[in-house]
């Protein structure tokens, strides 16, 4: 007899800590290493490179896999997940959640070490615009990388260069992501548009973006499984 | 028209692969409740294809799969409380121990954590995994992570299990614990469906069998009608095995094979 019993915030607890164990394992220590080291490069260079901003990238750009490869940070945790009774709309939220998450400890992270070597000390005000800057490129991010999860999946891992060429792309789109923030908040003066613009992000991202994604996979799970 | 007592119902399966290739033709079988079901064909047959599908891994062009009556949409997830699955791949998070990956399995499937840390013990002393429980799946043999994958398709005691050929690749002892498995869980009532390559074992494990050819099915009978069955050509000769009667209903009897130096 079929039961239907439905307790999946559990579930969601479990994948999420998964994706957490994932996210700091010990083989993505070097791409943290490799991406402080380049923040700390950045912050040393001549020039007025806001000291948050650089942080929030470098930070974005070592979590490339877990925005841009979801479904693949082991080579059968796509198959796995299906065998299991809960919905892909929930495991994308959950995967989604949990590199937010990530997100916001490597960025902790990240800023102790590059802020660190920084010639000058950031002040709250910075901080603040920081944040409302990662705000801004972060669900769009999360958009692109659901996007990016089940169209152009790499079920293996391709090498260093392969790391190097999929940062770099993906901090080309940071970079053009943060077109709406440098207009609204530097050039316009109105960190509230800003506020404003990452929140419609945000919504778009949970009500499109999330359901979008799960409806791809269930449709095109055999091509995304078999993927090199 | 539903089988009120049968456990798995495929009805006209079709499927297309994108190359052009058709997976499955019109498939249709009835799994009873209770039995095991040996699900046999050659490589490309079809049998993989019709085991994704039911575990949501593939989409049917055609047709209709039911559970237990239900019949499954795309995106249902929820009969997948009561079915445990051993595809062909590996399944598991290989960083994680057998041990951890039990328990994250009992876990997602809405086991206590009581439950779950007594089934985990279990499992791991039926299979003799105990002594390498706490070393990373990655590092198991081949045997040892089917027996993982055995082990967590069942932690939650579900009652259709479905295996794509779980003996393949693997040693007698393993062998032998996995078919020990399926009889017990047979035995309590669980409907067993199984695809193999290794005829013997599905003609003495399975109660019953399909044998699937080009997608389609040829034949589905109890195994134990096999040998009482008569030859196509030789009206007092009956087939000695499945085997036999395998290799007569899929080889392609029209052209007599050779080698030119034998």
């Amino acid at each position: 007899m079929l039961t239907h019993r439905s307790s999946q915030g559990k579930n969601l607890q479990l994948i999420f800590s998964i994706e957490m164990r994932q996210c700091f394992s010990q083989g993505r220590l070097l791409s943290y290493v490799v991406m402080a080291l380049f923040g700390i490069g950045l912050v040393l260079q001549p020039g007025d490179l806001p000291l948050f901003v650089v942080v929030f990238l470098v930070a974005l750009g070592s979590l490339e896999e877990q925005f841009n490869n979801m479904f693949f940070r082991s080579p059968h945790e796509l198959e796995a997940l299906a065998t299991f009774p809960v919905s892909w709309r929930r495991i994308v939220l959950t995967k989604n959640l949990a590199t937010i998450a990530g997100t916001a400890i490597v960025s902790l992270c990240m800023s102790m070490v590059i802020l660190y070597f920084a010639p000058r000390s950031p002040d709250l005000v910075q901080l603040g615009n920081g944040v409302v800057y990662l705000m801004t490129i972060l669900f769009p991010l999360l958009h692109i990388g659901n996007t990016r999860s089940w169209q152009e999946p790499r079920k293996n891992t391709r090498g260093h260069f392969d790391f190097v060429v999929q940062t770099g792309g993906m901090l080309i789109f940071a970079v053009i992501l943060s077109i709406p923030h440098i207009i609204l908040s530097t050039l316009m003066k109105l960190p509230s548009m800003s506020m404003l613009y990452a929140a419609i992000a945000a919504v778009y991202w949970f009500r499109v973006s999330v359901p979008q994604t799960a409806r791809h996979v269930e449709q095109e799970i055999p091509r995304i499984c078999t993927t090199p | 028209m539903y089988d009120a007592v049968s456990a798995l119902e495929l009805k006209g399966l079709v499927k297309t692969y994108e190359s052009g290739h058709r997976a499955l033709d019109g498939l249709s079988l009835v799994v009873q409740r209770g039995t095991i079901f040996g699900f046999v064909g050659l490589n490309g047959a079809g049998k993989t294809t019709t085991i994704r599908i039911i575990a949501g891994l593939c989409l049917k062009d055609a047709g209709t799969v039911r559970l237990f009556g239900k019949e499954i949409q795309t995106d249902d997830v929820s009969y997948k409380h009561d079915v445990g699955f051993v595809l062909d791949e590996p399944l598991y998070f290989e960083w994680m121990s057998a041990q951890e990956y039990l328990h994250f399995v009992g876990r997602m499937f809405d086991l206590e954590p009581d439950v779950v840390a007594q089934r985990t013990a279990e499992l791991l002393s039926f299979f003799d995994l105990s002594e390498k429980c706490d070393e990373p799946i990655h590092s198991l043999s081949t045997g040892m992570k089917k027996k993982v994958s055995l082990a967590a398709a069942i932690i939650h005691n579900p009652e259709l299990i479905v295996l794509d050929e779980p003996l393949e690749g693997i040693d007698a002892l393993a062998a032998s614990s996995i078919k020990e498995t399926l009889t017990l869980m047979a035995a309590s009532g669980t409907t067993v469906f199984i695809t193999s390559h290794v005829l013997d074992t599905v003609e003495r494990l399975c109660s019953n069998v399909a044998i699937v050819h080009q997608g389609k099915i040829v034949l589905e009978c109890r195994t134990s009608e096999i040998r009482s069955m008569v030859k196509g050509t030789l009206a007092d000769q009956t087939y000695s095995s499945l085997e036999e009667l395998f290799v007569d209903l899929v080889s392609d009897r029209a052209r007599a094979k050779h080698l030119s130096w034998i």
